[in-house]
């Protein structure tokens, strides 16, 4: 039940700093002097969103992973541990180093300083790889339901 | 935009393309080196755990010192836009592409 819990809050924070980067996303097309210091706390808040998912998903990973692990391993999608999950576990270090990065160009924003299209940018691929650790979650909870259905 | 600031977004620029790279790598030597490996769990309890504070602590430390160097002044957004892009794709590759082969 803990475990349960862990996991489904790694996926909450994972999802609202995902859908603040996709709100941040759009503030940025329409970046002016009025919503620049929004577009900074936006910053803030989806560089803390998934800091939080990285440090409560490596908490479950770390110490509950073990026991789904070996049922993946034992069923019929053995791939969703050995491609998706370590995929998935090591990607995320970029993904994490781009919401540090954000705030640091986000903190020097405004209509003049031309840095619009990379923190464009910088949002863009938080937002994809977001939705890709999303996916990737998604075929890992599938591939152990494989394994507990022992299906072969 | 003061030099300064210049020289902090294109410093932790720098340290990102590095740092996702050299982690990307990082990955394949761990895999690779059972030795690797074997100390990476034993510095922090988990290769994981010893992998991600090695990244976000190297990552800072490179940002901090690249920041100190005049290199904001030569520096254009479309070249910083093409380190990030740059970085995440690069990473990406050597991952998907290691466990694919694995």
């Amino acid at each position: 039940m803990v475990s349960t819990g862990i996991m489904m809050a790694h996926v909450l924070f994972g999802v609202l700093g995902t859908l603040l980067a996709a709100a941040l996303f759009v503030d940025l097309l329409n970046l002016s002097d009025a919503n620049v210091h929004r577009i900074q706390k936006l910053g803030l808040g989806v560089a803390a969103f998934i800091v939080i998912a990285y440090l409560v998903g490596g908490y479950w990973y770390v110490v509950h992973y073990a026991p789904d692990k070996a049922v993946i391993l034992a069923g019929s999608w053995p791939w969703a541990h050995k491609y998706f999950m370590e995929v998935k576990e090591h990607l995320f270090f970029t993904l994490i180093l781009l919401c540090l990065y954000l705030p640091i160009v986000l903190h020097r924003l405004s209509e003049q300083t031309g840095l619009r299209k990379l923190a464009l940018t910088i949002t863009g691929l938080i937002v994809l790889l977001g939705l890709t650790m999303d996916g990737f979650g998604a075929i890992i909870a599938m591939g152990v339901r494989m394994g507990l259905a022992g299906v072969k | 935009m003061s030099a300064a600031n210049r020289n902090t977004i294109a410093g932790f620029g720098l340290s990102f393309l590095i740092m996702s790279i050299v982690s990307a790598v990082v990955v394949i030597l761990k895999e690779e080196n059972g030795a690797l490996m074997a100390w990476m769990k034993a510095l922090m309890g988990h290769h994981w755990v010893t992998h991600g504070a090695f990244v976000i602590v190297l990552f800072i430390i490179l940002g901090e010192l690249f920041s100190r160097l005049p290199i904001g002044k030569d520096w254009t957004e479309k070249h910083l836009i093409l380190m990030v892009l740059a970085g995440t794709i690069i990473s990406g590759i050597i991952l998907g592409g290691f466990f694919l082969l694995e």
